[in-house]
């Protein structure tokens, strides 16, 4: 057993926090934040791009670095702990995840190079409305033209290419629909992450490219959730830990009568609560990496498990970092609302921790009715 | 990352899961027995355990340990644990 990034995943972790204290600081986070019509951070896109890291797990065949999964959560963890204002996620654990599981060998070719060179940003458009992705959704195709609306579609205002759950002949699909038609209409939404766009998307008649078998959607997009999870866990537990760290260095840094305010037991205690999160957090996540890269049969437990602790780390790591900072944690001018808005952004972007719950309870049932080895056995 | 025990380790817990199946039946207990029955067994149990180098495996030998790893105390206690 080994429960550790190896000595090249951890270099390129260090790499990665280097590049993003250097071109992701709260500053940047800010500016998106602060100026909608920017959308996303278009130099630090680049940046990602240019490092190769926007095919981190792309094959090389496709242009990417055909690296495998626990180095692509490093990245994410790295992504998570500087708020980075970037299409990261929607292109790459969604958009990109749906293609290598389901696309074939011509649409592959076609979207995955341009993924990798930065110049394609995905979305992936399941929704119709609060709930779970339905099995007969209302936007449908019909005669390879696709007609309803999706919403809300994270990034949807800024993607080249959607990829959407549609019914075909009453059987759900996932349709590639290229966002440039006339036939396509976008209206920004406002959300509590602002650093992080959200739009509606509505077809008219727009032309849609099938992906993978009709009928076969809705499974598809379990497997797409159940993969994004692990990713979006990391981006989670690396925001989770950057709050801990912020307000552990408040706490040493604000004195009130004559003394650190971290000397108190009532701060000292919310700071380990803060940690014990965080690390169960982190090791639920890393087994969720391992499943991840190795396909392995406890996948779907993994998922479950990590996306459940990283969005209750990260959810509570937000909230108390604005309390250590006490009156100024809830200024504008302060930061730790980057973090509680990205917090609130993650635990939602791919179903709500109560969906994740009922899906690791069917899990554990399915496995003790089967009995399927667990983690570390 | 691995979280699959490696060859060493499956050898590990497949002896340790050997001497559970042979030690631990004789120390069973109800839940329901009174508690002075209980902490007799537990304290037997307890005593079992130290005299095979189990009480704490990954203590050094001069402690009374195993002198064990990390990983061999957690491969223990799992399966010690998946015996209740």
């Amino acid at each position: 057993m080994d429960f550790d990034y190896s000595e090249e995943q951890k270099q390129l972790q260090q790499e990665a926090r280097r590049f993003l204290e250097d071109r992701c600081p709260p500053s940047a986070v800010r500016a998106v934040l602060e100026n909608p019509e920017l959308s996303f951070d278009r130099g630090l896109w680049a940046g990602l791009a240019q490092l190769g890291w926007l095919g981190t797990v792309i094959p090389e065949v496709h242009g990417g670095l055909g690296l495998g999964y626990v180095e692509l959560c490093a990245i994410a963890e790295e992504l998570g702990r500087a708020v980075a204002p970037v299409p990261f996620a929607s292109t790459l654990y969604f958009f990109a995840e749906a293609l290598l599981l389901a696309g074939s060998p011509a649409q592959q070719a076609e979207w995955l190079p341009k993924i990798a060179r930065g110049e394609l940003i995905g979305c992936f458009a399941t929704a119709e409305g609060p709930g779970r992705p339905s099995s007969s959704p209302a936007t449908v195709v019909e005669a390879g033209r696709i007609t309803g609306t999706k919403i809300p579609v994270t990034d949807g205002g800024i993607a080249h290419v959607a990829m959407v759950l549609a019914a075909a002949a009453g059987a759900p699909g996932l349709y590639l629909v290229q966002l440039g038609q006339t036939a396509v209409q976008r209206v920004p939404l406002s959300s509590l992450d602002g650093s992080r766009g959200v739009a509606s998307l509505s077809f008219d008649g727009a032309h849609a490219e099938p992906l993978g078998r009709p009928g076969a959607g809705l499974h598809l997009v379990d497997r797409v959730l159940q993969r994004a999870a692990v990713l979006l866990a990391f981006e989670q537990i690396g925001g989770a830990d950057r709050c801990l760290q912020m307000a552990r260095d408040y706490a040493l840094q604000r004195y009130v009568f004559g003394r650190p305010i971290g000397s108190f037991q009532a701060v000292k205690h919310r700071l380990a609560d803060m940690y014990v999160k965080n690390e169960l957090a982190r090791s639920n996540a890393y087994c969720a990496a391992w499943a991840l890269d190795t396909n392995a049969g406890e996948l779907p437990i993994a998922a479950a498990s990590a996306r459940l602790a990283a969005s209750d780390a990260f959810g509570f790591a937000a909230k108390e970092n604005i309390q250590i900072h006490g009156g100024i944690g809830f200024t504008w001018e302060a930061d730790p609302h980057l973090f509680f808005r990205r917090a609130r952004q993650l635990s939602l972007v791919a179903g709500a921790p109560a969906v994740w719950g009922e899906q690791l309870v069917a899990a554990l049932s399915s496995r003790s009715a089967s009995s399927v080895v667990e983690c570390g056995t | 990352m691995n979280f699959n025990d490696s060859p060493q380790e499956s050898i590990y817990r497949a002896t340790v899961r050997e001497w559970l199946a042979n030690n631990a039946p004789r120390y069973t207990v109800s839940r329901r027995a009174p508690e002075a029955e209980r902490l007799g067994i537990a304290r037997a149990w307890q005593a079992c355990k130290a005299a095979a180098g189990y009480a704490r495996v990954s203590w050094p030998r001069d402690w009374g340990g195993a002198g064990g790893t990390t990983i061999q105390q957690m491969i223990f206690s799992e399966e010690e644990a998946s015996r209740r």
